[in-house]
């Protein structure tokens, strides 16, 4: 069930003289949350910023194949993701070619914008050895409480084998830790 | 799930990331005035044919075009070829015309056909 006021958005996003703002609308919106899990992948805040830019542009560039009959939450969180293991993707070709791949604990010590303790530190480098997608959700029913229906949705998978995996994730990063005490 | 629990309690929901200062109050600003100008034609309409492909798609078709000209005419031939010979076959059961004509003479003059042997028996 689609709220009224989602409706009301989706409805503008039809009328020419409405778009512009409606789309405004839904990036003051939504791109906080966007922006937090697509960060949570890429590590970096630069790169975070080029793919929540790119999510919304191609949102725009593809307002047509949006038909409303899905939230406009759950189809922004699927393109941001294929954008986001799109990314990933070619950055492990690209570290593939490179000599010295950097490191997680290496990426957030340099970086300006991580200023976690020691424990998150961790939990961060638990997480990064999960293969991308599982990582995904894991980072979407962790951290933004994502209800499974809505994740299915968003990575066109079953619930059952999310919630399979997410089981599988949490199960991995505790052997992590087991592994390191 | 045990686990999840104990993750939950030791490790919590803090973030440790951070943004630049004012990142996600200009965030909106700085990317509407990035947004192409919105056409529908930017959606995917109709399919495009690559240009070699299309010349693929010419040559299949006169193929099929010429394939489609002689399979008529070999038709054509035969079935009137198959005509012919049924004609043929009918004209020779048939009666010639000279006798048909021949025979009317005769039987209207009232002369059979031994009488005529005899005729030409008897001229020799």
């Amino acid at each position: 069930m689609i709220p009224t006021e989602e409706a009301s958005l989706i409805s503008q996003l039809g009328q020419p003289q409405h778009r512009y703002q409606a789309f405004e609308q839904i990036v003051n919106r939504y791109s906080q949350q966007l922006y937090w899990q697509i960060r949570r992948m890429v590590y970096s805040h630069d790169d975070a910023n080029d793919i929540l830019q790119n999510t919304f542009i191609k949102a725009w560039t593809n307002l047509d194949s949006f038909r409303g009959d899905a939230r406009i939450s759950t189809w922004l969180y699927r393109i941001a993701l294929n954008e986001t293991l799109n990314f990933l993707q070619r950055r492990k070709e690209t570290a593939a070619i490179d000599d010295t791949p950097p490191s997680i604990i290496g990426q957030l010590t340099a970086d300006d914008y991580f200023d976690g303790d020691e424990t998150e530190m961790e939990l961060q480098q638990a997480i990064s050895t999960l293969p991308d997608k599982q990582r995904a959700v894991f980072q979407l029913k962790y951290y933004q409480e994502m209800k499974y229906e809505e994740m299915s949705e968003v990575l066109d998978t079953s619930v059952g084998a999310l919630k399979a995996s997410y089981h599988h994730a949490v199960k991995k990063i505790c052997d992590f830790f087991k592994s390191r005490n | 799930m045990k686990e999840e629990k104990f993750i939950r309690k030791k490790y919590g929901h803090s973030n440790p990331f951070k943004v630049p200062e004012g990142y996600f109050e200009h965030f909106t600003a700085d990317l509407m005035s990035k947004l192409p100008e919105y056409s529908p034609s930017t959606a995917p309409s109709a399919p495009t044919i690559r240009l070699h492909r299309r010349r693929i798609i010419g040559y299949a078709a006169a193929a099929a075009l010429c394939g489609c000209m002689i399979l008529g005419a070999s038709h054509h031939y035969f079935t009137h070829r198959t005509i012919d010979k049924a004609a043929m076959s009918a004209n020779s059961e048939a009666p010639n015309t000279e006798d048909v004509y021949m025979n009317d003479v005769l039987d209207y003059a009232m002369v059979s056909n031994e009488e005529i042997a005899q005729y030409l028996t008897d001229a020799h």
